[in-house]
């Protein structure tokens, strides 16, 4: 039952963060690419980074909801650093894989222990094909959550 | 009707009209003050307001009027400063401040937080006169909070050769929070200033630029973000500056990082550029440093390391973030060579086996492992690089079905892939000073000359390289005058040559990578015609490849190339044609190197003369900013041999 309510949390809190989007919010101001890939190659020194929103928007006033606060992070956080998370989530450690689990709010020895759940069931997250940002998200965010690591579950 | 009009006032001028506001006398006495303490004048006024080398009698680089509360903001900095005390005080007078939208942002009190607290450091205006009881500065108050920065690093992103506008590198600050700290670093918030909308076909886009032609903003976006783009994608190092500021330092820096907010500046290439407006940045912080001042007419990114560690304590650790290209090289040079023959078949083969490739070698599992892990980054980056969409299927299918086998090994502890270790005697702060002066002396076509060269900018291949992409160069702006005797036994004194850019990027081959290298040369340059030097309009432009040996000391490289050489005593006015061109760079130590190469022109259009070139000189550096070099250079009809002193600064 616990584990049911957990999945429907994260079901509610990625939707209520979409809604938001575009909407002046500085994480929420870059989106998921089409295909889960980062096409762009050349960032021209730093100009590509204007897409991103100015100082004016923080990301206070645009999500108040704590746990889709979070789940925006995450979302956003996966998706800039998927080509490397893809690739570290497969060997078991990584810095950008480790940032990642501890967004999910894993502390202490739980980070390997949900590192290690994780590189365990890669193959259910990373299914067949090209698989989107998007999905493969949810997909881990699902493995993390039907685990019983005290920590990474805690937090919702 | 009256009720309407009061009903129409509310709408419009939000909490404005409701606002309390303090005695005239007593704003007028705190001006007073000010004009008696010619603040104004204050140094870190000026810095505030963003005044070119904190002159008054200049103006500020800042281009937006939200920037300035007075009209005459931009020009006037005594005028700012009145507007911005009467501004802060009292809501009267405010001019764009009384839009209803985001009308608690947009308060002088709540937008200028770093000239509050600088108004109130020099005319002791208390707290309570501030009207903070209708204004919570709630969005900035929540973003300071959200980035609650204890500490602030200068980053640097190193040369990008790939790319005319990221070859002197790049610069930009982040902001740590505690939260955030050592391996969780990522997470931290960048604050960039580029140009946007650079969207302008090939000279266009230069000339553009150098006219200030492109709005320059700040962005402020996840530091990952920036690892992506640089280290991950166009596979730049980046060194990270930390800096050893106070808290008090920090605030000033973080809230006046909030005033430049939705602000922007025209973005000049050479001199407003995006190290320089850094720098501004930083000299808000302490004045007295005059870091900006050091770039009057040219900013090279890499020279904004030299301004911050020019001041004693100020850079307190320097941390290094190896491209992925850099990691996965050096991991390979490390590997044994079963190790390297797992990557290589890793790299060539169309599809792999990992179960059996582990029963070829003689590796343990712990060692195949890692080799297989060096291998799935040149996968990685692979497919990073792919432009075309057969190339990113090709290799996305490989990547996919190496990380499925991969993780069938997660019973077996792998070997770790190793860190790339600082090298602190190759940091990009320690690179030669890029203006340079020469003197020469030698015979020209066998006639005797003096010769005095300038150079603004800022690195030759065969200068020392000391921090700097090997094997590349950029020059800008150089001249040479020089005196001769001619046949007639006449003293001549004549302008020799000018480069306006002369680029060189030799681009190593090796068993990952087979970029192209190229170069590009526009001047005016002397040519020998009917026994008289003139000069004549030069351009040339080539791509090929480079390959080096013996631990990257020797190079050598070949090039095609298209050369145009425009003077008024050829048909059309013009000589056009192909040329071939090998070169070797020798450099057997840091203080000694020797460049050589030679062209072959055929010429289309214009005049008939196929002409050869040699040209060899060996470099001798005495000091980091003196060397001797000895150069010859033999073509068509004409000689010159002389021996050349520079002195970098």
């Amino acid at each position: 039952m616990k584990k049911l309510l957990i999945a429907l949390t994260t079901l509610v809190a990625v939707t209520f963060a979409q809604d938001y989007g575009m909407a002046g919010c500085g994480l929420g101001s870059v989106i998921f690419g089409a295909d889960g890939i980062q096409t762009s190659a050349a960032t021209t020194n730093g100009s590509s980074f204007n897409k991103y929103s100015g100082m004016s928007s923080g990301t206070s006033n645009c999500v108040e909801d704590e746990i889709a606060m979070d789940q925006q992070e995450q979302r956003h956080f996966f998706s800039a650093n998927y080509e490397s998370l893809k690739q570290e989530m497969a060997v078991g450690t990584g810095e950008n894989f480790e940032v990642f689990v501890s967004l999910v709010g894993c502390q202490g020895a739980d980070v390997q222990a949900a590192q290690k759940i994780i590189q365990d069931n890669y193959s259910e997250i990373f299914t067949t094909g090209e698989v989107k940002a998007e999905q493969a998200l949810e997909n881990t965010q699902k493995v993390i959550y039907s685990s019983d690591i005290d920590s990474c579950v805690e937090t919702i | 009707m009256k009720n309407y009009l009061l009903l129409l006032t509310i709408l419009i001028c939000g909490q404005y009209s409701f606002a309390q506001c303090i005695t005239d006398t007593t704003i007028n006495a705190f001006i007073k003050k000010a004009d008696s303490l010619d603040l104004y004048k204050n140094e870190q006024w000026l810095r505030l307001l963003h005044y070119r080398m904190a002159d008054p009698e200049e103006e500020s680089e800042i281009d937006s009027d939200l920037f300035f509360i007075s009209p005459n903001g931009k020009t006037d900095p005594q005028d700012e400063l009145r507007e911005t005390i009467r501004g802060m005080l009292c809501e009267k007078n405010l001019r764009e401040f009384d839009t209803p939208v985001d009308s608690l942002n947009f308060h002088p009190y709540c937008k200028f937080p770093a000239r509050k607290t600088f108004l109130q450091k020099h005319l002791g205006i208390s707290d309570s006169l501030f009207p903070s009881d209708n204004y919570s500065c709630e969005r900035k108050n929540s973003w300071l909070k959200e980035h609650n920065t204890t500490k602030v690093t200068l980053i640097f992103a190193s040369s990008y050769m790939n790319n005319p506008a990221s070859v002197f590198g790049h610069t930009f600050l982040r902001f740590d929070s505690k939260k955030n700290n050592k391996s969780r670093a990522m997470l931290n918030y960048a604050l960039n200033y580029g140009a946007t909308n650079l969207h302008a076909p090939g000279p266009l886009y230069v000339i553009n630029g150098l006219l200030g032609g492109y709005k320059g903003v700040y962005s402020f976006f996840p530091y990952y973000n920036a690892i992506q783009s640089y280290a991950n994608m166009e596979q730049r190092d980046m060194w990270e500056y930390g800096l050893n500021l106070d808290s008090a330092q920090i605030n000033t820096l973080v809230d006046h990082v909030w005033e430049l907010g939705d602000t922007w500046m025209d973005y000049y290439f050479f001199d407003e550029n995006c190290s320089y407006n850094i720098l501004t940045i930083l000299d808000v912080v302490n004045p007295g440093w005059k870091l900006s001042d050091d770039y009057e007419y040219f900013a090279v990114p890499v020279e904004t390391l030299k301004s911050i560690e020019r001041i004693p304590g100020l850079v307190d650790k320097i941390y290094f973030r190896p491209s992925l290209f850099t990691k996965m090289t050096y991991n390979y040079e490390h590997l044994t060579e079963a190790g390297q023959s797992v990557v290589n078949n890793i790299k060539d083969a169309d599809t792999i086996d990992l179960h059996t490739e582990i029963q070829k070698t003689q590796l343990d599992s712990g060692k195949f492992l890692q080799a297989v892990d060096v291998g799935l980054d040149y996968v990685q980056m692979k497919k990073r690089k792919s432009k075309e969409i057969e190339d990113l299927r090709y290799w996305g299918k490989k990547q996919r079905s190496l990380l499925l086998q991969r993780v069938k090994f997660n019973k077996t502890k792998a070997e770790k892939i190793l860190d790339v270790p600082i090298d602190s005697l190759n940091m990009p702060h320690m690179s030669h000073t890029p203006s340079r002066f020469g003197v020469y002396g030698g015979l020209m076509h066998f006639m005797p000359y003096l010769s005095i060269q300038t150079r603004l900018a800022y690195h030759d291949d065969n200068a020392e390289e000391t921090g700097l992409l090997p094997g590349s160069g950029v020059e800008n702006i150089a001249a040479d005058f020089r005196i001769y005797y001619d046949k007639d036994e006449n003293v001549r004194f004549r302008l020799h040559s000018i480069y306006g850019f002369r680029i060189q990027a030799l681009l190593p081959h090796n068993s990952f990578i087979d970029p192209y290298s190229w170069r590009y040369n526009i001047s005016i340059d002397s040519k020998l015609h009917n026994g008289e030097f003139r000069n004549s309009f030069f351009t040339e432009a080539g791509v090929g490849k480079t390959v080096t040996f013996l631990n990257s000391s020797l190079w050598f490289y070949s090039m095609v190339e298209l050369r145009v050489r425009v003077a008024p005593w050829y048909d059309y006015y013009s000589n056009v044609g192909p040329q071939g061109r090998f070169g070797i760079r020798l450099r057997p130590a840091r203080d000694i190197s020797f460049v050589a190469w030679g062209t072959y022109y055929y010429p289309l259009l214009g005049d008939d003369t196929k002409e050869y070139t040699v040209f060899a000189e060996v470099r001798v550096s005495a000091t980091k900013t003196s060397e001797l070099r000895l150069r010859t250079e033999v073509n068509e009809g004409f000689g010159e041999f002389g021996l050349h002193y520079h002195y970098y600064y």
